[in-house]
């Protein structure tokens, strides 16, 4: 079962090619080759738990989709085309947007900075020139929207939110900049019963609004629950990509741990 | 950001008295001033004149262009200690210049002590940018050569003002000039950190460096546009300073940098990176030229005030500390 045979992708019969294609990915960083040669394919609106213990490379791949890292070598298509991801802006380009835990939003500044970071609203006379009052609406129309309190004030400084309003924005920005595809990294670390319960609808909410999901998580229940596929990486090789329902909980976290003694890895 | 008064109107529950404290906490360098203002001024009543008052201001120009510097730096989240020896440096190069080559057109003299400082601040800009070295190495570094710089092309000399052109002499020696272009170049560079993308990029930059890369701001060129600004203000600082002295002293520069961290720190900027209002920059600068006055009256040596400089960085980080904490139990309570 935890061949590379196992890998099934014939279940899937879709009409339109993949919103985004992954073909024979590899990234060395020195002599550690932490991904050989993955494919991944993610349909429109789909939701996938990337799973796998600590170093299989489900961070770096990500990264390289987020456009954070560079590849060393595959090819990545963008709705059927190839497409070249060298930085961030050329991901954000395509619609996809990264919501890396902690690693996305700066405490000092205000829920509005935050949710147009990198990419602010400026003047449409003088281009450089911020356009404060556009970025407040909007982010209060968005966050309403999606029914949170931070929109009554978003001057507010994001340091005083909880984690599940500060996931509540790296939503806001998917669904703001019309992303395809959300890139969640660890979303329900740290977070409170109530705060976990937020991210996973939100993720639902984004698969309602056909925007494709990556969901990575130590905790698989959580990526149980909302997952359509669930694909496993271990050691920087993919090692299962199945609809959700042909695994239980158990046997994916025994297929985890059963990988990991194999190679003898320190736990 | 500082956003606690503007809060009042939108969030109704939150009370006027609330509004005031926090208003008062992120300006709290006024109430230090004016405080420190009255009590320096019944110890020693010459304080309390006008004309006093407005020469502090003058007398405080030339460090308030570096105290600009330091500021910008510190609101991106690094240090640059190289800011005194860039003054220095800038202005004694450009001073040998003017002094050796006559050809240069006057009005032409004038850009030269900006344009060094400019460049020296790129070149910090480029080995903490783009070779990614540490800010606190590098500017280090650039602080001991830019120094030993200024000694070699002064040939150990002080540059009289007589070899400087009235015009080059102007900006730092008018104090009505002096003053208002000052305060005009403290609310340039305030509209440009608050209201342009570049400018809140530097907060973004100052808040992390990791969050600015993974949302697209290139922190490797935030990084060279803060210290080539740096480099910028310590410039005009030269320029300014060259005026104020009528001359280009040998000294030029030494006791610049600790001053800098004292009055941006005591302004309310952050030694985390990503906080402080340039505005209250002002409130700094004066702080510190009221009592810098205050020790002249008194006659207090070079040495005691050297002292009393490194006293004053610890107090404004422990005020600055205090505050932030009051400021962030009232707005958490919001």
């Amino acid at each position: 079962m935890n061949e590379k045979s196992t890998v099934n992708l014939e279940h899937y019969e879709h009409t339109k090619p993949p919103l985004l294609s992954l073909r024979n990915i590899h990234k060395y960083f020195g002599k550690v080759h932490a991904l050989k040669g993955v494919d991944l394919d993610i349909y429109e609106g789909e939701v996938i738990g990337l799973i796998g213990d600590n170093g299989a490379g489900k961070s770096t791949l990500t990264k390289i989709i987020a456009g954070v890292i560079k590849k060393d070598a595959g090819e990545i298509y963008w709705m059927g085309s190839k497409v070249e991801i060298k930085n961030v802006n050329d991901a954000r380009k395509l619609g996809i947007e990264v919501a890396f835990q902690e690693m996305t939003l700066i405490d000092s500044l205000d829920i509005g900075l935050n949710i147009f970071l990198g990419r602010e609203i400026t003047n449409q006379r003088i281009p450089w020139i911020l356009d404060y009052n556009r970025m407040y609406q909007e982010s209060s129309r968005i966050l309403r929207q999606l029914g949170l309190r931070t929109s009554e004030n978003p001057k507010r400084e994001v340091r005083f939110l909880s984690g599940g309003e500060k996931q509540g924005i790296v939503v806001a920005r998917a669904m703001l900049f019309h992303s395809k595809l959300v890139i969640l990294d660890e979303p329900t670390r740290n977070l409170s019963v109530a705060g976990v319960r937020m991210v996973l609808d939100f993720i639902r909410s984004l698969k309602e609004r056909k925007i494709a999901c990556i969901f990575i998580s130590h905790t698989l229940h959580h990526v149980y629950e909302v997952a359509d596929r669930i694909v496993l990486l271990s050691l920087g090789e993919k090692i299962l990509d199945v609809p959700k329902l042909q695994y239980t909980v158990e046997e994916l976290e025994r297929l985890i741990i059963e990988r990991t003694l194999k190679h003898n890895v320190s736990v | 950001m500082e956003c606690g008064i503007k809060m009042k109107s939108r969030n109704q529950g939150f009370r006027l008295r609330e509004a005031t404290s926090l208003f008062l906490l992120e300006n709290a360098v006024w109430p230090l001033f004016i405080a420190t203002y009255l009590i320096l001024g019944i110890i020693q009543p010459v304080i309390f004149s006008p004309t006093f008052l407005t020469y502090i201001l003058y007398l405080s120009i030339p460090l308030g262009f570096a105290i600009i510097a330091q500021t910008i730096c510190l609101i991106g989240g690094v240090l640059d200690l190289s800011v005194g020896s860039i003054v220095g440096f800038s202005a004694m190069l450009a001073g040998v210049i003017i002094k050796e080559f006559k050809l240069i057109p006057p009005e032409l003299s004038l850009i030269l002590p900006v344009f060094f400082g400019l460049l020296c601040g790129m070149f910090n800009g480029y080995f903490i940018g783009f070779l990614k070295l540490n800010p606190f190495i590098v500017t280090l570094a650039t602080m001991m050569a830019y120094q030993g710089l200024k000694i070699i092309v002064a040939r150990g000399f002080t540059i009289p003002g007589g070899y400087l052109p009235e015009i080059y002499l102007f900006p730092g020696s008018n104090m009505v000039f002096s003053i208002s272009s000052f305060l005009v170049a403290i609310v340039l560079v305030w509209i440009f950190l608050r209201y342009t993308k570049p400018g809140i990029h530097i907060y973004v930059v100052g808040g992390s460096q990791d969050v600015a890369h993974m949302m697209g701001i290139d922190p490797r060129k935030m990084l060279f546009i803060i210290f080539s600004l740096s480099g910028l203000f310590a410039g005009i600082s030269g320029l300014y300073y060259t005026g104020f002295n009528r001359s280009v002293p040998i000294t030029l520069g030494n006791e610049v940098l600790f001053p800098t961290f004292a009055a941006a720190i005591i302004s309310g900027v952050s030694l985390k990176g990503g906080r402080g209002n340039i505005l209250n920059v002002v409130g700094g600068t004066l702080l510190l030229g009221v009592i810098e006055a205050f020790l002249v009256t008194y006659a207090i040596s070079p040495e005691a005030r050297i002292v009393g400089y490194g006293f004053m960085v610890l107090i404004a980080v422990l005020f600055n500390q205090f505050r932030d904490n009051l400021r962030d139990s009232i707005l958490r309570r919001v």
